[in-house]
């Protein structure tokens, strides 16, 4: 199994380094010129011409990118044009609170969504079956900051339970939570509920309760660790998701996270720093696919023969 | 299964009622909260206020606390915090002596004055605790000078040497009625030299632990979310010398959001207020919106190197036929004044002649005598944010009246200024602030400046030559006559077409006291008392 | 028996009639119909000059009434029509979006999963490259490297759903891939692209159509966070994203102005989702 994490492990440095050049194409060819982003509607010609020799745009964008990526094979990520300072302190300041939002969606998402699709399946076809399922779908289906901004407006604005912006305390994190957590919350009450509902139709469940064993103790102790193994997958696949959607729910609640750090960097072509986000969040975004993977095959016993 | 059904349309119609009202009963309680509920909020707003500390919040963080290394706006405020100028503009605009006690003129070898000698004040201790001395001031407008950021506000500066402890010497090339205007800029500002010598193995240290002699001493930054100041006891200048003890300084980039942090209490300042939230804060009794009218001037500019538009009536036509009172309800709430002529209002060299006003059937005249076909000319304009977009609007549907088929495109900022510098655009909505006519002529008409700010292209000597005469010239009523002539130049040419001058808005809670804006934006957070 | 009626009527009418039981996904269907309806007829309705982009700023900012009943916007502009209207945008980009998607990733797909081998190990990689990063952050990067118009959008979108069509058609071209019938047609010798299309593809449909549902309910709502940020549909053109980002601004006391284009999106979605779902329950018969 150890040999397939390092396989694994290994694999993701070409698909880092295809990432950044792809990345890196994209923002060098798209119009808009950093030089210009930086200086500004009163820059003069001679200064635009200097600071673009500083940066290094006037090479070819293919030696650029090399000068990049040797730099990154040592572990640097550069510096930003804009601050001038090197990338990883801005990516650094910024990644616990990214961090923080996207666990307290998830946590928020999966303490409701849990509950709810293993009762809705319970009670298939009844009216809280029906409630349920239609709020997951309201989940997937509600633009993210439009929810954020009608959030802010009743909890911070109106009720003033929540801080309205910033991020110093885990008040700060609720209705972010919420916002972003609610689309996930949808797809994993969905998930849990389906497979719920196919677990409870199994023999050994109608044998445990032929048995006379009581129906919740059923549920909790036979149905629902079964259940679950598909449930974790949908978790893990919400993270990808997620961190897309941190980018709407910095800028709504003005969270210093990576999110909005890479909507900045890419209006103001601040190339280093796009990169450097773009990198964290497909290291993340990949190792959490091999970490559901891994707990796939840890609860799958035919899946974890294949890598022993 | 019907019967599910029914329920679950019928819950589906009342929830989606439930959301409407959600923002709905945001106008309604808000009436309410005026009236009866008022007591509570003013609790909020009012005594329970901390009254050591303000917490300021603004749209954009600055790239750099470096003072030569940005030339953000958002950047200009906070470096006004922590360090001085040799000048500073006061608040009518006009520069004023700063960390500068005494200075005078002197003529050089060909008669020119371009010899500035200029004392500081002694005993000015940065926050290190370090006194400020001629050698710092030396170091600080050298390193200036090689900023690119800051290009356009030391060019006129040749040279800069120590003449004794606290004296300095600024050599010009030539005369120069912008060097004091210069000097109050922050890229100019004065920085410890100590600090500068340590750059070489310390890149970052102008960033990472800014030191001036400023009202307010650096704390820390949490970036992305806010900067902390505290008051700097030993400041020069008893006079000046801050009155609130800390200074909060947080990131809001939306503007609902900013009008909800102001209104819930968890902010005091707001230096940017979206005009669209103006109605809702003007009812609310604890926070007072203060609008100025600012020199910031405002246009669609067209590319007048680029057919029909190369054409004096054809731009012509299109300024006459733009509603710009009702540009300005809808891109600003109202919150703006009509655009009067090429240069803006309200600085030194004003001047609104030969220029038409909004006349349809003027536009229409325009159009004739020109005698091409309305249909065949091909607009373009280019927006960067929603502000600009809503005057794009109103714009595109004034034009349609005329028979210009016009379209809009949004951009972001970067593809934005990148495509109008390089002249890649048919139109574009844009603007220009400067805090005095001179630097506005140069960045936006000088023919040297196409390519960068010089937007709409114009290339004309003889309008070259009355903006260099102007910076030469150092007698004020001179100047104004050169700069007036400048701008009647421009509106019988018409470069481009002048919107508005905006408001500043910034709000604040109703008991912070001594808040002013300049014409400029600034404002003066060492002044503000509980 | 079973046997027998299975034969009589043939896979799809057997799919509709199972679809038909779907109470859920009959309403999504209709209301996917009647979106339809209005994205084709509402040119007909309302003059795009005079009624969908027309100013009126005296009458801005009403709140509905009997006059207008859904208010008017910043501009003037009654909502109602544009609504309807706006339809026609969301749709179309959502719906071409996903068909070029489908052609690229399907025949990348197609390709790799057909051949195998090499072939399907350079695309693969490449799709790797993709996936790596989170959908909407690439479509996000591309749209704000490309500048916003319906063109750009629709090539940004369409890029970042491409890797998820090529993943789905590949694997199931890989299991029809080997299945007998399709072996016959090889021994009869017919060529490779005419096998591909002719029994490959049809036999990875039901998952893909799937998706295709699914993809541009995800699409139209990418589109609004896509909006949020600048990056949308140009002006005057009525979209929902555009046109619910646009109100933002003005929510507190002129919440309509979010709300039905708000509303529009998510009944759009909820019925593609509905449909999705029901469409899934009726081509996976082991469900039932």
């Amino acid at each position: 199994m150890w040999k397939y994490i390092l396989k694994r492990l290994l694999y993701l440095i070409p698909v880092l380094f295809g990432v950044t050049l792809l990345v890196y194409i994209i923002m060098s060819v798209a119009p808009g010129d950093p030089a210009k982003a930086i200086l500004g509607d009163q820059a003069t010609p001679e200064a635009i011409a200097q600071l673009r020799e500083e940066l290094g745009l006037d090479d070819p964008i293919i030696v650029q990118y090399l000068r990049y990526a040797k730099g990154l094979l040592k572990g640097d990520l550069g510096t930003s044009y804009k601050s001038k300072g090197p990338v990883i302190t801005e990516i650094a300041a910024r990644i616990p609170t990214t961090l923080k939002l996207t666990f307290s969606a998830i946590i928020i998402a999966v303490i409701v969504a849990i509950p709810l699709g293993v009762v809705a399946a319970i009670k298939q076809n009844t009216l809280f079956d029906g409630l349920s399922m239609f709020i997951a779908l309201l989940g997937i289906s509600m633009p993210i900051f439009w929810l954020g901004i009608l959030l802010l407006i009743q909890f911070a604005q109106k009720l003033g339970w929540f801080p309205s912006s910033g991020a110093e305390s885990w008040k700060s994190f609720v209705l972010p939570g919420i916002a972003l957590g609610f689309h996930s919350m949808a797809s994993i009450a969905r998930t849990t509920r389906s497979s719920m509902l196919e677990v409870i139709r199994q023999d050994y469940i109608r044998t445990a309760r032929s048995k006379g064993m009581p129906y919740n103790q059923v549920v909790t102790q036979h149905a629902l660790p079964n259940a679950l193994i598909p449930t974790i997958t949908v978790v893990g696949l919400q993270i990808g998701a997620l961190m897309a959607g941190s980018v709407l729910t910095e800028s709504v609640f003005s969270l210093p996270g990576i999110g909005r750090l890479i909507i900045f960097s890419i209006q103001g072509r601040d190339i280093p720093v796009v990169l450097g986000c773009i990198l964290v969040f497909t290291i993340v975004f990949s190792i959490v696919n091999l970490l559901v993977d891994l707990l796939y095959a840890y609860v799958d016993p035919r899946i974890k023969a294949q890598y022993s | 299964m019907n019967k599910k059904m029914r329920v679950l349309s019928l819950l589906m119609v009342l929830l989606l009622t439930l959301t409407l009202f959600v923002g709905c009963g945001g106008s309604d309680t808000k009436g309410e909260t005026n009236g009866d509920a008022a007591p509570t909020d003013n609790a909020k707003a009012g005594p329970a206020v901390d009254k050591d500390t303000v917490v300021i919040c603004t749209a954009d963080e600055t790239p750099s606390l470096t003072t030569a290394g940005h030339n953000a706006v958002a950047g200009d405020y906070v470096n006004k915090l922590t360090h001085n100028g040799l000048f500073r503009l006061d608040k009518e605009l006009n520069p004023t002596p700063d960390l500068v006690e005494s200075y005078k003129v002197e003529k050089d070898a060909n008669g020119e004055e371009t010899i500035w000698l200029m004392t500081i004040h002694e005993g000015i201790k940065f926050h290190d605790g370090s006194v400020m001395n001629a050698d710092d001031v030396v170091a600080s407008i050298e390193h200036a000078k090689v900023s690119p950021d800051i290009q356009s506000y030391t060019q006129s500066i040749v040279s800069v040497e120590k003449v004794d402890e606290l004296t300095v010497k600024i050599i010009t090339d030539g005369p120069s009625a912008s060097l004091l205007y210069d000097l109050s800029h922050h890229g100019n500002y004065i920085v410890p030299k100590a600090q500068l010598d340590k750059l070489a193995e310390d890149p970052e240290i102008l960033n990472n632990e800014p030191i001036g002699a400023g009202p307010y001493k650096f704390v820390k930054w949490n970036r992305g979310e806010q900067l902390e100041f505290t008051a700097h006891e030993e400041y020069f200048n008893a006079e000046r010398a801050p009155k609130i003890k800390n200074i909060v300084w947080k990131i809001i980039p939306e503007g609902n959001a900013r009008t909800i942090a102001i209104e819930a209490g968890d902010v005091d300042y707001i230096i940017e207020t979206d005009s669209t939230s103006l109605a809702q804060l003007d009812a609310n009794s604890n926070v007072t919106v203060m609008k100025t009218p600012t020199v910031s001037h405002n246009w669609l500019t067209v590319n007048n190197e680029v057919e029909p538009f190369d054409n004096v009536l054809v731009r012509k036509a299109i300024n006459a036929a733009i509603n710009k009172e009702d540009v300005i309800t809808v891109a600003l709430s109202g919150t703006g004044v009509v655009a009067e002529s090429q240069t803006p209002t309200g600085m030194l060299g004003e001047y609104t002649g030969e220029y038409d006003a909004y006349d349809v059937e003027l536009a229409k005249e325009y159009l004739e005598e020109w005698g091409g076909d309305p249909a065949t000319i091909k607009l373009d304009m280019i927006c960067s944010n929603d502000t600009k977009r809503r005057a794009a609007e109103v714009i595109q549907a004034n034009l349609k009246e005329i028979g210009i088929e016009s379209t809009i495109s949004s951009m972001d900022l970067a593809t934005y200024l990148s495509e109008t510098a390089d002249g890649n655009f048919t139109g574009f909505i844009g603007g220009y602030t400067s805090n005095e006519m001179m630097s506005f002529l140069k960045g936006v008409y000088l023919s040297t400046n196409i390519g960068s700010s010089n937007k709409t292209r114009t290339a004309e000597p003889e309008l070259d030559e009355l903006i260099i005469k102007a910076t030469k010239t150092l007698d004020q009523d001179e100047r104004e006559a050169v700069l007036q002539q400048a701008t009647k130049f421009l509106n019988e040419l018409c470069p481009q077409v002048p919107l508005y001058q905006d408001y500043n808005l910034s709000t604040h809670k109703a008991n912070l006291k001594n808040t002013f804006v300049t014409a400029g934006g600034s404002f003066f957070a060492q002044e503000w008392e509980w | 028996m079973e046997a027998k009626k299975h034969k009589k009527k043939g896979p799809i009418v057997e799919v509709l009639q199972r679809l038909g039981r779907n109470k859920t996904a009959m309403v999504g269907l209709a209301i996917v119909i009647m979106l339809i309806v209005a994205a084709v007829t509402s040119p007909f309705f309302y003059d795009y000059d005079e009624v969908i982009i027309k100013q009126n700023i005296p009458e801005r900012l009403q709140h509905p009434s009997k006059t207008y009943i859904f208010g008017t916007d910043d501009l003037g502009r009654q909502i109602f029509p544009r609504i309807i209207y706006g339809a026609r945008v969301s749709l179309s980009v959502g719906f071409s979006a996903v068909a070029i998607a489908f052609i690229v990733g399907g025949f990348l797909g197609a390709v790799g999963g057909y051949y195998g081998g090499v072939i399907d190990n350079v695309i693969m990689r490449f799709m790797d490259i993709f996936l790596a990063i989170p959908g909407t952050l690439f479509a996000i990067t591309i749209a704000a490297a490309l500048g916003s118009n319906i063109r750009n959008l629709i090539i940004a979108l369409a890029i970042s759903s491409v890797p998820g069509f090529a993943r789905i058609i590949r694997s199931s071209v890989i299991t029809v891939r080997d299945v007998e019938y399709i072996e016959a047609a090889r021994a009869i010798g017919a060529k490779d692209s005419r096998i591909v299309l002719n029994h490959v593809i049809p036999n990875a449909l039901a998952p893909v159509i799937v998706h295709t549902t699914l993809n541009v309910a995800s699409i139209i709502l990418t589109i609004a966070g896509l909006s949020f940020l600048g990056l949308g549909v140009a002006p005057p053109t009525p979209e929902w994203g555009a046109m619910l980002s646009a109100g933002r601004t003005y929510i507190v006391g002129h919440s309509y102005m979010t709300a039905f284009p708000g509303f529009a999106i998510m009944i759009t979605i909820l019925a593609l989702n509905l449909l999705g779902d029901g469409l899934r329950d009726a081509l996976d018969p082991r469900l039932k």
